[in-house]
């Protein structure tokens, strides 16, 4: 009935506060959106489709099936930003090197562990020639990159932003992006996470302060 | 303003984009008036200043002001205030801190008060430029080896074309201020004069 990616999680009283309160409402897209593909890399879904615990034997960064699951939705969206010539985005995280642990590193071990393959691009939806790559190093697409001068240098006013994961990366891109006063819309089926449950709330959380949330099909329709 | 077109006066290798904003920074009293440590040899900046704010609300293109504010104690000024504790001055809401005449802001003009160089640093600057669609920044201000200098790189660095105005901009001494202009030219802005600054204001609110 409740078709929301969230209905699992959150309960009507949930919604009925934030609605009482006046938050939610759309943004709608600009006129000139940007396609961000954040660390879709085989560390983040595995070397294959495989259950979540399966998947951790390839990378203990995987999250394993619903990763390639979204891998196609972004493929979607890839091919029709590709097909109407808007900028596509790649922002990863390039190999870490000793002195790269940091905070991250004693907070998350395990991402101090993933080999060179790991870092590549997942083959389906790898950037080409003339796609723009934006390293970077902590969750944040903008943290510490010039991501916003490529933005405002192509005059984009509108963020698709697609990926992993929805509670790190994916979240502190879209409140940055926000922040900076661009529109952001996150298909939700093609971002995500390794946990569902706090898959659905950060996504409720976006979908209630930072962006419009929608289905990939949805966001399809009104590019 | 004579006969020279924009376009033909023109000399350098970057053009403003579509939506051009002014950006006027710290011309507060702090740097002109008698007594003060900031005080500047003339007032020609900001008369000239004021000449391109009128021109840029004639042509309805956005303005922005800056003005530097401390609070108690100068705590939010950090070392920047132990090397020049001279900024003292501009703690909480003082005299030297009122900004001149010339260029008072309207009341719908936005004023963004910053502790730093940069009109960037720590401020929301960036955001309110990219809610216009701004993606060309003239830049008004004192002083030009400071916090002119810095929001003219960091324009750049953000993505923003940016203008110098040779002639509403100022310095202490014409060396630091011919110097900082050289270095703006050649690496990160266009340096123009205030003439044709006009000259483009007035083709922008002609819609040319």
């Amino acid at each position: 009935m409740n078709d929301k990616p969230w209905s699992s999680v959150i309960t009507p009283d949930d919604e009925a506060r934030y609605e009482a309160a006046g938050f939610g409402r759309p943004l709608g897209i600009g006129s000139s959106p940007a396609l961000l593909i954040i660390d879709v890399q085989y560390r983040t879904v595995g070397n294959t489709a495989k259950p979540f615990f399966d998947s951790l034997h390839d990378y203990p960064t995987s999250c394993g099936e619903v990763g390639w699951a979204a891998v196609e939705r972004v493929g979607q969206l890839l091919g029709a930003f590709r097909k109407a010539g808007r900028p596509v985005i790649y922002p990863h995280v390039a190999p870490k090197r000793a002195y790269d642990a940091g905070r991250l590193g004693a907070k998350v071990p395990a991402i101090m562990t993933i080999d060179e393959h790991g870092y590549e691009f997942v083959e389906e939806v790898a950037p080409r020639e003339g796609d723009i790559l934006v390293p970077k190093r902590h969750p944040s697409a903008f943290f510490g990159t010039a991501l916003v001068s490529y933005l405002v240098d192509l005059r984009v006013d509108t963020l698709f932003v697609t990926g992993c994961t929805t509670s790190g990366c994916i979240r502190a891109t879209v409140v940055d992006a926000f922040a900076y006063n661009f529109r952001v819309v996150v298909p939700h089926d093609a971002v995500y996470d390794r946990s569902p449950t706090v898959h659905a709330v950060n996504l409720f959380d976006m979908a209630q302060k930072y962006a419009d949330v929608v289905s990939t099909a949805d966001a399809l329709n009104r590019l | 303003m004579g006969e020279t077109t924009f376009a033909q006066g023109f000399a350098g290798s970057l053009t403003p984009g579509k939506r051009p904003a002014l950006i006027v920074i710290d011309m507060m009293r702090a740097y002109y008036v008698e007594g003060s440590a900031f005080r500047l040899p003339s007032t020609s900046s900001v008369e000239s200043a004021g000449r391109v704010l009128s021109a840029a609300r004639a042509a309805r293109i956005p303005v922005v002001h800056t003005r530097v504010e401390f609070g108690p104690n100068a705590i939010d000024g950090g070392v920047f205030v132990r090397k020049v504790p001279a900024l003292r001055a501009l703690i909480g809401q003082s005299e030297l801190g009122r900004f001149m005449p010339q260029v008072e802001p309207a009341e719908d003009e936005l004023v963004i008060v910053k502790q730093y160089a940069s009109a960037f640093f720590g401020t929301t600057l960036q955001s309110t430029l990219t809610a216009m669609g701004v993606d060309t920044l003239f830049i008004a201000g004192v002083s030009t080896s400071g916090c002119v200098r810095a929001t003219g790189v960091d324009a750049v660095q953000h993505g923003f074309i940016p203008f110098v105005i040779r002639d509403a901009v100022g310095d202490r001494g014409p060396e630091p201020h011919e110097a900082n202009l050289y270095d703006l030219q050649a690496k990160y802005a266009e340096v123009i004069g205030e003439e044709l600054t006009l000259t483009y204001f007035s083709e922008v609110g002609q819609g040319a």
